[in-house]
């Protein structure tokens, strides 16, 4: 039986808005192709031991970030390592800001990352919150991702990255260049939850293809499963948020 | 009075009578947001008119359950609760309750306000009430919160607003409330629960808060009731549950409904409630410390809590042709947790409605839905995922390993609900788990079925 095994980072600080989801569909997934995905959950004071495929870091708030941030340093030489050997690796939200160089309170006050994506988010006082659609172009097919974005962070890249894809709904990294996301080598960064996994599934399985490509050759492929209901349901959620795009006049007291 | 403020008031009743007239809903809210558009000041003008004072429950979890076991308790004491409707919790909401019920009979009138958790900062200087009282803070809707580290800084912003000798009535169990009284004066009147056997031991689900509020540190747990609640200390710092007042013991939990034994400095009574689950029995905690703050005698309390019956959603059974409906409110990863939890008091296979809405006043973001454990759900015999988000509970659902066919998608509520009493037989049980606003769909639809009584009531339009 073909095995993955993931590193679940800080499951008990960084999980905010079903960020768990994630983890829920790459191992389903993974057994409706009969593949075993073994999760560690790996936190303050646990060791990164084992030979990882996958790792995964979700949303957090402030306090936590900065608790986990601290706690990352001694394990960031052996991280930056296995990124660079091919480790795919997904952060949402505060996860991925996280990967950043460094982040910039709104009071100016900085905090350094991990540098590991070549990214930098300076706080915003406005909130950028609600549905988004993200036009993804990978492997020069060209598809869309829907989630939810719920954040203050405004994220610029670097020239070492480059944005996951553009905004056609929401504010994505900025709210200002249209660009949502991040990519550098097999670590992706972005502020969708949703939870992201579920309703994009061919997100999931080109997160899990370089991984399996990785250890049983690149002859392997993944065997396409019946997406009927989620594609279903990401194409529900854009009509959804088209017709909130289409109603945002309507003053609050009267949606109620 | 103030001219301005009477203006406003006339002018928001009248906007409301011809909401009422043309059937265009918002009767909740639309008399108060147009007299708070005319005069922002209205709120405090009718609240110094309340012989009583006022009373603000905020929580993430129980408001209106909490609010309505309170006004039952303050009615059986004499008083005339003014109280806003299910769900119309924010200023608006609160505008239009205080302007229905000035000036009717003859009772003492006293303000009995459920609030939105980010409004009460922007009602307690208005309002200002003798008793304000936090039940527990989950996460709910954090797309308009934020952070729940936000949600607990947005009531303490309201508590620092209370008027001089205000009480504070707070939750022991729940460390995010009990750390909302340090350092507040009068001394806080705490509640919580003390009960061993109802106790559970680790690996719980959406539990919100783990580190101390003080320190930082993590908290051990002595005991956990659910979620993040029970008996809790910091071995860093020393912050701990605060020892409670009015307590519960004794639990008894079915299906039915909760027996237990309450525990107030004044003596012991036995209460028995119309509703079932552990957090019902702190919702009621919550509401009889309200009252014993207000100076209400325990044997009255004890009476009105006896009499007290669910509002409409919150574990109602309609019966439509022999069928027995149960509609059980859900709104954040808790309280979906709960749901389950009482679902599996059951153990027969279970026909299951999950009604999923995105609108305001159910949280845009649906991600929740992937924070509650739906993987403990037992027995489930048929299963249907409706609502405006319904594709994505029927994804939840398959991820948590529920599609073997018996899995049915339908958005539209007409179209779900004759699935739903197609499939379930005259006689047979059939568990309505909706949102919000899905919750009002559904009972619109089963008031034309003659299940539900209509929803006039005397203050309002509940809807």
């Amino acid at each position: 039986m073909k095995t993955l095994r993931l590193a679940h980072l800080y499951p008990d600080l960084m999980n905010l808005y079903g960020d768990r989801g994630n983890i829920i569909v790459l191992r389903r997934r993974c057994a409706w192709r009969g593949i075993e995905l073994v999760v560690d959950d790996v936190s303050i004071g646990d060791d990164l031991a084992g030979d990882y495929d996958l790792a995964f870091i979700g949303g957090g708030q402030d306090r936590e970030q900065l608790l986990v941030c601290r706690d990352f340093q001694r394990r960031l030489d052996q991280f930056k390592g296995m990124v660079d050997g091919g480790l795919v690796v997904l952060a949402i939200c505060g996860g991925y800001q996280l990967l950043g160089r460094r982040f910039l309170t709104y009071q100016n006050e900085e905090l350094p990352g991990l540098g590991i994506l070549d990214i930098e988010t300076v706080g915003g006082q406005k909130r950028l919150i609600g549905n988004v659609v993200v036009k993804v172009k990978l492997d020069g097919s060209e598809r869309l991702l829907v989630g939810f974005e719920n954040h203050s962070g405004r994220t610029i890249l670097g020239p070492g990255a480059r944005p996951l894809g553009t905004i056609e709904r929401g504010f994505g990294n900025n709210g200002r260049d249209g660009t949502e996301g991040a990519r550098q080598a097999n670590v992706f960064g972005t502020y969708l939850h949703g939870s992201l996994l579920p309703k994009n599934p061919w997100f999931a399985d080109y997160l899990l293809e370089p991984a399996l490509k990785r250890k049983y050759g690149d002859d392997f492929s993944l065997e396409p499963l019946d997406d009927g209901l989620e594609d279903a349901a990401r194409t529900a959620a854009i009509r959804r948020i088209e017709e909130i795009h289409r109603r945002r006049w309507v003053p609050g007291w009267f949606k109620r | 009075m103030r001219f301005k403020s009477r203006l406003a008031i006339a002018a928001g009743r009248a906007a409301g009578s011809l909401s009422r007239a043309l059937r265009l809903g918002g009767g909740t809210s639309l008399p108060g947001a147009v007299a708070l558009k005319i005069d922002p000041r209205t709120i405090g003008a009718l609240a110094r008119r309340l012989d009583q004072g006022s009373v603000v429950i905020t929580a993430t979890n129980g408001k209106t359950t909490t609010a309505n076991m309170a006004a039952d308790i303050l009615s059986a004491a004499g008083l005339l609760p003014i109280h806003n409707a299910a769900g119309a919790n924010l200023a608006y909401g609160i505008a239009t309750a205080l302007m229905q019920g000035a000036g009717e009979g003859d009772r003492p009138t006293i303000g009995l306000f459920e609030v939105d958790e980010a409004t009460v900062k922007n009602v307690v200087p208005d309002l200002a009430p003798r008793v304000l009282a936090v039940g527990n803070i989950f996460r709910d809707q954090l797309d308009r919160f934020g952070e729940v580290d936000q949600t607990a800084r947005l009531i303490a912003a309201g508590i620092s607003e209370l008027p001089e000798g205000a009480r504070l009535v707070l939750n022991a169990d729940d460390p995010r409330v009990a750390a909302l009284g340090q350092g507040f004066e009068p001394e806080p009147l705490y509640f919580g629960i003390d009960d061993v056997g109802y106790a559970q031991s680790g690996g719980i689900g959406a539990q919100d808060s783990k580190d101390c509020l003080v320190c930082g540190g993590p908290l051990t747990y002595e005991r956990r009731y659910f979620s993040h609640l029970g008996h809790y200390a910091c071995p860093s710092c020393g912050f701990s549950r605060p020892a409670p007042q009015v307590t519960a013991i004794d639990l008894d939990l079915t299906l039915r409904g909760s027996r237990f034994k309450l525990v107030t400095p004044a003596g012991t009574f036995k209460i028995e409630l119309k509703v079932p689950a552990i957090y019902n029995v702190y919702n009621a905690l919550l509401a009889t410390s309200v009252c014993l703050a207000l100076g209400v005698e325990p044997r009255t309390i004890a009476a009105g809590l006896a009499d007290f019956k669910p509002a409409f959603g919150r574990f109602e059974m309609i019966e439509v042709g022999g069928r027995r409906l149960h509609i059980m409110l859900i709104k954040n990863p808790t309280g979906f947790n709960q749901a389950i939890e009482a679902l599996n008091i059951d153990a027969r296979p279970k026909n299951i409605f999950f009604a999923i809405n995105d609108n305001l006043a159910d949280g845009t973001d649906v991600s929740w839905l992937w924070d509650a454990d739906i993987e403990n759900l037992e027995a489930p015999k048929w299963l249907l995922a409706g609502g405006i988000r319904a594709h994505d509970m029927a994804l939840r659902l398959k991820y948590a390993g529920f599609d073997d066919g018996a899995l049915r998608v339908e958005p539209d509520f007409d179209s779900a609900l004759k699935l739903a009493l197609d499939a379930v037989a005259p006689g047979d049980d059939l568990y309505i788990l909706p949102t919000y606003t899905a919750m009002l769909e559904i009972r619109r639809r089963l008031q034309h079925l003659g299940g539900v009584s209509a929803f006039w009531k005397p203050g309002g339009l509940i809807e």
